[in-house]
């Protein structure tokens, strides 16, 4: 019998078991390695396949976003309507949410039946091989369709939409969450009523015609006119009255004739004794109403605007007020509906966000306040304030303007200029004057004076805006001084001033836009230019 | 006496007969070679494996690129010759079809060469193909990324219906193994071409706006 020392006298076989062993290691190693280079591979394919499903969601985005885009920008006016209406817009219990399943609609038509999904919040759509659900992350009660802004400046939000995709094959799953946001301007047709040149008269403070003693007063604005109440109205919960107070005033026997384009008066028209106002063409805008007492008139070759809707607090819409119907020609203007014309809710909206009367801070409200650079306003609007009677000398004789602080202008005083008046200001009589007033102070026409306003145009007013010394008359520099003379009680007394450039820019677009909003708009075709974006943007 | 025949056993016992050592490595033989083979394969799947991510990552560099931006507006103008060293793809368009060679398979009607640059210190030519009027296809030639040089196609498909203003433009890119084909005219002119019949990597689907 063989002993266990008997099998160790002998190694026949080491060899062999020593390979065997040598073998099974390398056995070992390869198919380790072999696992690990087919897992390598494996994440690697993994890695592409989520990319390309990535791609997939991403283009599904585009194409939504895009889609929404081109129903809007050639949806025709209403813009808001025709994103509305791609979308499937709800509106329940004042929360509005866009149907999920109408986004999916925009980019797999075949796979969705619009008629089966109202109410629906999620939709599900199989596509080849890969499922894909658009839905909203927005909770159920709270609305995902938000809008901003004014009808001509809109933004719009879709929140929280989420397209997620998954392939069924390979089991990959992308989910892409944003939120897509419309910015949306409308352009009125380029009607272009002009800039401060084309202005007679530009201001925020009353105009009036008093006469007294049997003498006319006659007043005819060739150009523009903005005209203000002096102070903007306001309720006491904040909201703007314009009907509150008064900014044309006729009396007695003035007779004022608007033959300009536009004429915006931002209060009441009051006309009364033997008072008229002629509006011979363009286009009359009143916020107020106009009221006609006594045996005054109001004659209309023109057109005539009012806001839209009730005045502020009431129920009680704006128009003509006339206690006899043959004070106002024609009559129809009182009875026919198609006579008068309104301006749309957004037009007015968007006319008092451009005048700053559309919030609660009062500082910077009217039509000066946004076209004179802030520092020189206040010099302006303070020199009544800090000058005795007397005028404003300019330097050098080239220079088309003309600083007045006394109660009375002559001719000579406005004619070709550019007028910034800072007193109470009587008219002066008789000749054409051709000037641009812009006034801080309440203008008024007195006995016996004929004044005929034109406006200077906008050759000479080319460069209101230029921000350069060597480029505008209208900018004061150390070169370019205000010499201001005064009589003060101690006799002449001359000064200089400094005072940049007068007008912020973009003046002369300001004025436009704004007789553009007060008139409805211009006569050309309506551009509608959008912008899409993309914010909170997430991937899973 | 007991003694000497223990000593003999033991010198009976020293060292392997050449026999079993033969046999040991026959035996190793015919087992080492499937192992070996295993070992390659591991290799080749390492490589293949690199390949993949750095196609992918071409493409991946590429779509966000082109999806970035609108098709009017960047992507058209683009199609100019661009002598650029970035690394990012920049697609130009220049020179005539006579300056391409001939044609191959579905890359027919050369219009011009595209120029663009993937490396820092060199210009590779590329082509492109006007197939009908919504579809435009551009190649992009020896790109050259992590050790590896592919070619790539890049298709814009126009998805507009009627008179869209705003529509999508379908990106699809194809990233193939690099190889050239030469092509011999009737009179015996050679002509390297890009032939799409190349090994194809990687697919990968897109869209741009058009504006």
């Amino acid at each position: 019998m063989k002993t266990r020392k008997s099998f160790m006298k002998d190694n026949r076989g080491a060899a062999l078991v020593t390979i065997m062993i040598a073998v099974a290691f390398i056995s070992i190693l390869a198919s380790a390695m072999l696992y690990m280079s087919y897992s390598n591979y494996q994440m690697k394919i993994v890695n592409y396949q989520s990319k390309v499903n990535f791609y997939g969601t991403e283009k599904d985005m585009t194409q939504v976003s895009t889609s929404i885009r081109n129903e809007v920008e050639t949806g025709g006016d209403n813009t808001l309507q025709s994103l509305k209406d791609i979308v499937g817009y709800q509106e329940t219990a004042g929360v509005a949410r866009y149907n999920p399943a109408y986004l999916s609609e925009l980019v797999y038509p075949d796979n969705v039946d619009l008629t089966a999904v109202s109410g629906i919040q999620n939709m599900s759509v199989v596509v080849g091989d890969c499922n894909a659900t658009f839905s909203s992350n927005v909770p159920a009660g709270v609305s995902n369709f938000i809008v901003e802004g004014t009808e001509n400046d809109q933004t719009v939000t879709l929140k929280g939409i989420v397209i997620e995709h998954v392939t069924t094959e390979d089991g990959y799953v992308h989910k892409i969450t944003t939120d897509l946001v419309y910015k949306i301007k409308k352009t009125k047709g380029d009607d272009s009523p002009g800039g401060i040149g084309e202005f007679s008269m530009l201001m925020d403070c009353p105009v009036s015609g008093e006469p007294s003693g049997g003498d006319a007063t006659r007043a005819t604005m060739y150009g523009n006119v903005f005209v203000g109440p002096g102070t903007y109205k306001y309720l006491a919960d904040g909201t703007l009255n314009p009907a509150g107070a008064n900014a044309l005033v006729l009396s007695n026997e003035a007779y004022y004739t608007q033959k300009g384009d536009y004429m915006v008066v931002f209060g009441n028209v009051v006309l009364s004794g033997t008072s008229v106002l002629n509006v011979v063409s363009g286009r009359l805008t009143v916020f107020g109403d106009i009221i006609i007492n006594d045996s005054a008139a109001l004659l209309c070759t023109g057109e005539i605007y009012f806001p839209s809707g009730n005045k502020p607090g009431t129920t009680e819409p704006y128009g003509i007020k006339a206690t006899n119907a043959h004070n106002v020609i024609p009559n129809t203007l009182l009875t026919d509906p198609n006579a008068i014309k309104y301006l749309e809710a957004d037009d007015y909206t968007s006319m008092l966000a451009a005048l700053k009367l559309d919030d609660t801070d009062y500082t910077n409200d009217g039509i000066l306040k946004q076209i004179l650079v802030p520092e020189n306003e206040e010099w302006l609007s303070g020199l009544q304030e800090t000058k005795s009677t007397g005028m404003i000398d300019y330097y050098g004789v080239n220079y088309g303007y003309r600083f007045h602080v006394a109660d009375v202008m002559n001719t000579g005083d406005a004619n070709n200029r550019l007028v910034f008046n800072a007193a109470d200001l009587s008219m002066p009589d008789g000749a054409n004057i051709n000037a641009t007033i812009i006034s801080f102070k309440p203008v008024k026409v007195m006995n016996g004076k004929n004044m005929l306003l034109s406006q200077l145009g906008s050759d000479t007013f080319d460069m209101l805006t230029a921000e350069s010394t060597t480029e505008s008359p209208f900018y004061s520099d150390s070169t370019h001084k205000i010499k201001i003379k005064s009589n003060t009680a101690s006799g002449l007394k001359e000064e200089e001033h400094v005072v940049g450039s007068f007008f912020q820019a973009d003046a002369n677009t300001k004025v436009n836009n704004i007789l553009n909003l007060a008139s409805g708009g211009g006569d050309g075709d309506t551009t509608i230019d959008t912008a899409v974006g993309y914010s909170n943007w997430t991937k899973e | 006496m007991k003694r000497k025949k223990q000593n003999k056993a033991k010198l009976k016992n020293l060292g392997f007969s050449l026999i079993e050592v033969l046999l040991a490595i026959v035996i190793l033989g015919l087992v080492a070679a499937p192992i070996l083979q295993i070992f390659l394969t591991s290799a080749k799947i390492n490589n293949r494996s690199r390949e993949v991510l750095a196609a992918t990552d071409v493409a991946n560099l590429t779509m966000e690129y082109l999806t970035s931006m609108d098709f009017d507006n960047d992507i058209k103008p683009l199609l100019t010759e661009n002598t650029s060293t970035e690394r990012f793809p920049t697609l130009s368009y220049t020179a005539t079809a006579t300056d391409m060679g001939t044609s191959h398979g579905t890359l027919a009607d050369f219009e011009a060469n595209i120029v663009a640059n993937y490396t820092a210190d060199s210009k590779q030519i590329f082509y492109n193909s006007i197939m009908g009027d919504s579809c435009l296809g551009v190649a992009v030639k020896d790109i050259e990324y992590n050790g590896f040089t592919f070619d790539m196609i890049i298709w814009f498909e126009s998805n507009k219906e009627g008179s869209d203003e705003y529509y999508t433009y379908d990106v699809v890119l194809e990233v193939f193994k690099a190889q050239d084909a030469i092509v011999e005219d009737d009179e015996g002119n050679k002509s390297e071409v890009f032939s799409h019949f190349n090994e194809k990597i990687i697919t990968v689907d897109g869209a741009v706006a058009n504006k």
